[in-house]
């Protein structure tokens, strides 16, 4: 058990600070940075037409995958510590992707969405309603405690986890932030209600997490002990991560899109307003 | 069926590898005993409804050993003498363990926290040392205190240890050197111990009647103790 391991996944080994190689993991960020840089990127039009924001948040959300997935934080949400799983899903299921999506610039939309297969797919896809049901789909089987027992202690059931959260994440954020091939911009109004609908599903399971007797993963109720931290505890802060910093974000989020939305119309009132050149 | 007795629901992958270390030398002589047991008399070696508890139920209950082994102030402690009446919970496991002790521990902790006052008076925890060579009387009366000041901790030379499992039907306790073949991760870079990984639970009759192996988790506990305290045990 104490070979190579090429994802995070509970072991049972007691925990360490000394270092261990994920070689899937770095293969799997490295490719997933290839493939976006080649899309976002790809073109000198495409450079061309990103800013320097666009740019940070395209290397940031490309960052923090890797720092989701790989030692320390990969392992340790991997199979010891609930918390540390919540803060993975934070990142890879809501900050990744609005960072990732954000970085690419419009000309890389533009050139996905003239693709037939793609704009075909994508509309059904990036539908809302679909999009919010792959999002609260992939949320509530990922921490149903049999589905996340069972997964967990495999890499390859660890994998489809952590690979389920960015893609549904991705899935459900591309057509907040931007717009994804095959749909057209979705309207403010709509934005705010996919994202109030995707996100009422956290706030039951983190509450069950916080008040619920006994541990609720055995995945992490049976892990070697971590500090003196007990699996109650450890619960509870994964709870109040899902709480404070998801309801942040989602907070966040639809106040960006509101008061940018109200902006505009100011802006459109201020125009109308504006007297006419003399005839 | 030899797998099922030690763990009576289907193990998790992690668990089952992480219990295979430590109790797959449990496994010959427990079915051992169960056999000798079950061959007992005609009729008397079928098991009760399994589904009642989430423990093992052993086919044939084991009486309970008589030993005394000095406590962590350092009188005679003798277990049959101090336990009589209670339902006991023997585990036999070692401080510096880096997952299967403290896990059984806190777990067991955690439940008797929630019975009736009454309840929880009628449950002795014993816990003997399979290191004694470094379980000093002070570092277990601490190393139970950080669970519940209650839990009774014996020490004795580990040949009167193992004297004690073997009786039991349990696998003497090994010392494994870092670098030997299976051994675990010891977290404090010393050696690790493989020790039988199981609870043993004697009921008020005073006879094992189940046995809790490593994966029992606080539900499981929750589920059995409170019956555990009131079932008289009728079967002889």
């Amino acid at each position: 058990m104490s070979g190579l391991q090429w994802w995070c996944a509970a072991t049972g080994i007691p925990w360490t600070w000394e270092w261990r190689a994920y070689p899937g993991v770095w293969l799997f960020v490295a490719l997933i940075a290839f493939l976006y840089w080649r899309l976002a990127y790809g073109t000198a039009e495409r450079r061309a037409g990103r800013s320097a924001g666009q740019l940070a948040a395209a290397v940031a959300g490309l960052a923090l995958i890797w720092v989701a997935l790989d030692w320390p934080v990969g392992a340790l949400g991997g199979g010891y510590l609930a918390s540390v799983h919540t803060v993975q899903y934070l990142l890879l299921a809501m900050i990744v992707p609005v960072l990732l999506v954000h970085g690419l610039p419009e000309e890389a939309e533009a050139a996905l969405a003239r693709r037939p297969l793609l704009a075909r797919v994508g509309s059904v896809m990036f539908h809302p309603m679909a999009a919010v049901a792959i999002y609260v789909g992939a949320f509530l089987a990922t921490h149903a405690p049999r589905v996340t027992d069972a997964l967990m202690v495999t890499q390859a059931g660890s994998f489809v986890i952590d690979a389920a959260w960015l893609m549904s994440g991705l899935v459900f954020w591309w057509p907040i932030v931007g717009t994804p091939p095959g749909r057209r911009p979705l309207a403010p109004p709509f934005k705010i209600l996919q994202i109030f609908l995707g996100s009422l599903a956290h706030t039951p399971v983190a509450m069950w997490l916080m008040l619920s007797h006994f541990p609720l993963y055995a995945t992490f109720e049976l892990a070697p002990p971590f500090a003196s931290l007990t699996p109650k505890m450890d619960q509870q802060i994964a709870s109040g991560l899902m709480i404070l910093v998801g309801g942040f974000f989602v907070l966040g989020a639809i106040s960006t899109i509101f008061f940018r939305w109200q902006g505009l119309g100011e802006e459109r009132t201020t125009t109308l307003r504006e007297p006419g050149p003399a005839a | 069926m030899a797998h099922r007795f030690i763990f009576p629901a289907p193990p998790r992958r992690l668990h089952e590898a992480r219990a295979r270390r430590v109790v797959l030398a449990a496994l010959a002589p427990l079915v051992a005993l169960s056999a000798a047991c079950g061959a007992d008399a005609a009729g008397r070696d079928a098991a009760p409804e399994r589904s009642e508890w989430r423990g093992t139920l052993l086919a044939q209950p084991a009486p309970k050993p008589e030993f005394t082994l000095a406590d962590t102030e350092g009188r005679p402690y003798d277990f049959r003498d101090e336990t009589d009446g209670h339902v006991t919970l023997l585990f036999f496991g070692y401080t510096y363990c880096p997952d299967v002790c403290p896990i059984h521990l806190a777990s067991i902790a955690r439940v008797l926290d929630d019975l009736a006052y009454d309840e929880r008076q009628r449950v002795r925890v014993v816990f003997v040392s399979t290191d004694p060579e470094r379980d000093t009387p002070e570092r277990i009366r601490g190393w139970l205190d950080a669970f519940d000041p209650t839990f009774v901790g014996l020490r004795g030379t580990i040949e009167e240890v193992n004297a004690i499992q073997a009786r039991m039907g349990l696998p003497e306790a090994v010392r494994i050197d870092p670098g030997t073949p299976g051994a675990g991760i010891a977290t404090d870079g010393g050696y690790t111990v493989g020790h039988a990984a199981q609870v043993v639970a004697y009921g008020l009759d005073d006879r094992a009647h189940l046995i809790y192996p490593f994966g029992t988790r606080q539900r499981d506990w929750a589920a059995d103790l409170p019956k555990l305290v009131t079932e008289r045990w009728t079967t002889p």
